[in-house]
């Protein structure tokens, strides 16, 4: 079945519920539900069309952001936090020969997300040593452009389905 | 435990000391973090009665702090001079119902406001007078003996002036390792930033944490009673300046400020003798924007239930969203997002 697209018929469950539904509800808040049904029904019509490409493409800047880190943190010394990184590369590996699910999609890209975070975690206790360090503050600000890529590229399934769209509840 | 009126008269009869026969049960749709139901029953002198029930999701709270620490805050506050409901009742026996929730007083009142956001200039007078009953209500608040209350008890302490923020984040940051839901390394650059830059406090106190318009219930122009105590803390005067829903609003007629948050700062220091400045306000709206992101996480977990609420699908996703955004738009990451955006959060089907 290709056509309805998922994305069609979720657009129809949500016509219908503001067109049909929702006039015939005096409840408050069955219409404080149904609000917030709307809303999320939107978002997940963006999550069906663009979820897909935005795991590929955090997955791929997770890998070269903590590349950069296992490269640094071998480099000053930090072995066993640069083996660290090895391992969840390695363990968020997605299947060769497989079409990858968006939930194995998913848990990968949240090994290599916790993979970043403990990197950090780390790179915060060793601040106070080697907060003026060149190398140190590279590793930080390309976290920090990780972190920044991460909130603008979710942006894009957030927007377009609350703002400007009514009450949210 | 679905609250039902036969579920609830014997554990009404069990707690309140003579037969009770509940008549009905209302739930309230604004709240976001747990579910509140309005009970009227009567007891066996034949007078109705109300109260307010408090529980959990049946997912669980949006608010990583424990529905028993909202009841507890709520009885020590019996004893303090200030307007709250009267703790009636905690009740968590797996006898009598699998969901834990308390009781207490309901206050004859509402959160709305009439005309309070209609535009007319003439209702600007109003619009003020209730932001400063407000602000003289939450002074009281400030004035609060904790200790002698036992509050410290319950809640995380400061070492000292100097550390109230700092405490905050240490205890966002705990909340945050706990759920492990989904890696968010934004939260511990976040929380770095903002310790770099922990203003002292003028004191440390108790504060109420969530303020302003449907937050409170109101009497005839008055505070009946003080509600949402679920991010209550102790710490810096200033962070209950943080999320003021509608009290902090510019009024400006003929390019004169009548009011917003300056003035608001003024009439608080005019009651208290704190003068808080804007900056630090600003401050602690960030460190609120990390505690939102906390309890935003907290929803998504509870979406791993098939019995999540509706509301708890909402906030692990665009307000888990907009609160990382204010972050790493505070630390110059990225550009800020329009004022306009987030008043849009608060906007209810019955605000009309």
């Amino acid at each position: 079945m290709i056509h309805p697209s998922a994305v069609q018929i979720v657009r129809a469950i949500e016509a219908t519920l503001a067109d049909v539904v929702e006039p015939a509800m005096v409840n408050i808040g069955a219409r404080s539900a149904l609000a917030t049904i709307g809303h999320l029904l939107r978002h997940v019509a963006l999550r069906v069309e663009d979820e897909g490409q935005l795991l590929a493409d955090d997955i791929g800047a997770l890998q070269d952001l903590l590349a950069r880190l296992h490269d640094y943190l071998d480099a000053a010394g930090d072995g066993t936090q640069a083996a660290e990184i090895s391992q969840a590369l390695k363990r968020a590996r997605l299947e060769k020969g497989r079409y990858p699910s968006l939930r194995m999609m998913a848990d990968s890209a949240m090994i290599l997300r916790q993979s970043v975070q403990d990197a950090l975690a780390y790179l915060q206790q060793e601040r106070a040593t080697r907060g003026e360090d060149q190398a140190y503050l590279a590793a930080r600000t390309s976290i920090r452009d990780y972190l920044a890529y991460q909130v603008r590229a979710e942006a894009a399934l957030i927007h377009p389905a609350f703002e400007d769209k009514g009450p949210r509840r | 435990m679905r609250f039902t009126p036969e579920e609830l008269t014997p554990i009404l009869s069990h707690h309140l000391g003579g037969a009770a026969t509940v008549l009905s049960v209302e739930s309230v749709a604004r709240g976001s973090s747990r579910e509140t139901r309005f009970v009227r029953y009567r007891l066996d002198d034949g007078r109705d009665r109300n109260l307010v029930l408090r529980s959990d999701f049946p997912a669980g709270s949006t608010d990583p702090n424990p529905l028993d620490l909202e009841y507890f805050i709520y009885d020590r506050l019996n004893a303090a001079d200030i307007p709250t409901a009267r703790a009636l009742f905690w009740e968590d026996n797996p006898t009598r119902t699998d969901r834990p929730f308390y009781a207490r007083e309901k206050i004859e009142g509402d959160w709305n406001i009439p005309h309070y956001s209609d535009p007319d200039p003439a209702y600007d007078a109003l619009r003020i007078a209730i932001a400063k009953e407000h602000i003289s209500t939450l002074a009281r608040v400030h004035a609060v003996d904790w200790r002698a209350l036992g509050l410290h008890e319950r809640l995380a302490v400061p070492g000292d002036e100097a550390d109230a923020a700092r405490s905050a984040l240490r205890h966002a940051r705990d909340q945050f390792l706990t759920l492990a839901t989904e890696p968010i390394p934004l939260v511990l650059e976040a929380i770095e930033w903002l310790s770099d830059r922990a203003p002292p406090a003028d004191r440390l106190c108790l504060c109420k944490g969530t303020n302003g318009y449907g937050e409170e219930v109101f009497r005839e122009g008055r505070i009946a009673a003080l509600s949402d105590w679920e991010e209550v803390s102790i710490g810096d005067p200033a962070a209950d300046f943080a999320f003021m829903q509608g009290f902090l609003v510019d009024i400006v007629r003929d390019g004169r400020a009548l009011w917003g948050l300056q003035p608001a700062l003024d009439y608080y220091e005019s009651l208290t003798g704190l003068r808080l400045s804007r900056e630090k306000v600003q401050y602690y709206q960030l460190l609120r924007s990390l505690r939102l992101l906390v309890m935003s996480h907290n929803s998504a977990a509870s979406l791993r239930r098939t019995d999540a609420h509706i509301r708890q699908g909402w906030t692990a996703t665009e307000v888990l969203h907009l609160t990382q955004h204010v972050l790493a738009s505070a630390m110059g990451m990225m550009p800020p997002i329009a004022p306009e955006r987030f008043a849009q959060l608060n906007i209810s089907v019955d605000m009309g």
